[in-house]
């Protein structure tokens, strides 16, 4: 069909498959190839879809094959990032591509996301020692803000003290607003998507509890929402 | 221009139109490949790499099978009515 070597790279891409060198190299080949850009902008909008789904959906089809255990030597880190980079990467070609058309979404593409406007994801700091990692991304929208939370356990980690977890914000107003809960199982990551009706200026900090527990890891909101980089 | 500004910008109702259960009936809805390669690379998030031993194939064969997937999947959305 063509010869173009970066052609079938635009999914593996958007689900942030790719290694640093291919990435960079698809990056500033986008810049110069429209049809390589129109054919990102084709999927660009699925990857978001699959947030909050994981692989158990596979299971409950009849036809599928018996369910297989997620690996436990997978190295959890790497998943993590590669999450992550996968779910900024969509923010900013995504929605970049789809509202701001090809010229405007290839600064964006280029762009560090931290400096564009998109929201990446901000690591939560441990205020106990904690096998807890969390990331958080929020997104300004028109009924208040929308909380992507995205947490595991630190590879390798011991028994976890608690599989249960509460997401709560604290307001600039001095009131605490309970975010909703999840179940965490070793090896497994959990994509949790929660909202307020609350700014992010009239947020002060989201914290992960455990339940009736102390604050175990925690990310300062308001103060220095936007400028905060990693 | 008008005076007012809609509802929601465009992503959030893009978001919205295509719900979870529709998303989760098309992807069961891809051939075997194509959803193993999106356990692997999108689940489990393996990068290609990691996703061609853990399947036993090219990492070529990842990319272009991610490749096809991906648009299988809209197809697949698009079939069951999740984007207008």
């Amino acid at each position: 069909m063509t010869a173009d070597p970066y052609a079938r790279l635009d999914a593996a891409y958007l689900l942030g498959a790719l290694d640093a060198d291919e990435r960079l190299g698809y990056e500033a080949h986008l810049a110069t190839c429209r049809r390589c850009r129109a054919s990102l902008d084709e999927i660009s909008a699925i990857p978001p879809l699959l947030a909050g789904l994981d692989e158990s959906v596979f299971a409950a089809s009849p036809e599928a094959a018996p369910t297989q255990l997620p690996d436990p030597l997978l190295p959890r880190l790497l998943q993590a990032v590669g999450r992550q980079r996968a779910r900024r990467r969509w923010l900013t070609t995504g929605l970049g591509l789809l509202a701001a058309g090809c010229a405007m979404a290839l600064i964006v593409i280029v762009l560090p996301s931290g400096s564009g406007s998109r929201p990446a994801p901000r690591a939560m700091a441990a205020l106990v020692a904690t096998p807890v990692d969390a990331t958080i991304a929020l997104q300004p929208r028109s009924w208040g803000t929308e909380i992507d939370l995205t947490c595991c356990y630190q590879r390798g980690a011991a028994e976890p003290p608690s599989d249960r977890y509460e997401l709560v914000a604290h307001g600039a107003d001095g009131a605490t607003y309970d975010l909703g809960s999840w179940r965490l199982a070793p090896g497994r990551r959990v994509i949790f998507a929660s909202g307020t009706a609350l700014t992010e200026s009239q947020i002060k900090n989201l914290q992960i509890t455990q339940p009736n527990g102390p604050a175990i890891v925690a990310l300062g909101v308001s103060g220095h929402s936007r400028t905060a980089d990693r | 221009m008008t005076d007012r500004l809609p509802e929601q910008p465009v992503g959030d109702a893009a978001e919205q139109v295509v719900n979870r259960h529709l998303v989760a009936a098309a992807l069961r809805r891809l051939s075997q490949e194509h959803r193993d390669v999106l356990r692997e690379c999108y689940f489990r998030g393996s990068s290609v790499a990691q996703g061609a031993q853990a399947l036993g194939i090219a990492p070529g064969t990842v990319k272009s099978r991610i490749y096809y997937a991906l648009r299988a999947l809209r197809l697949a959305i698009e079939e069951l009515g999740g984007f207008e």
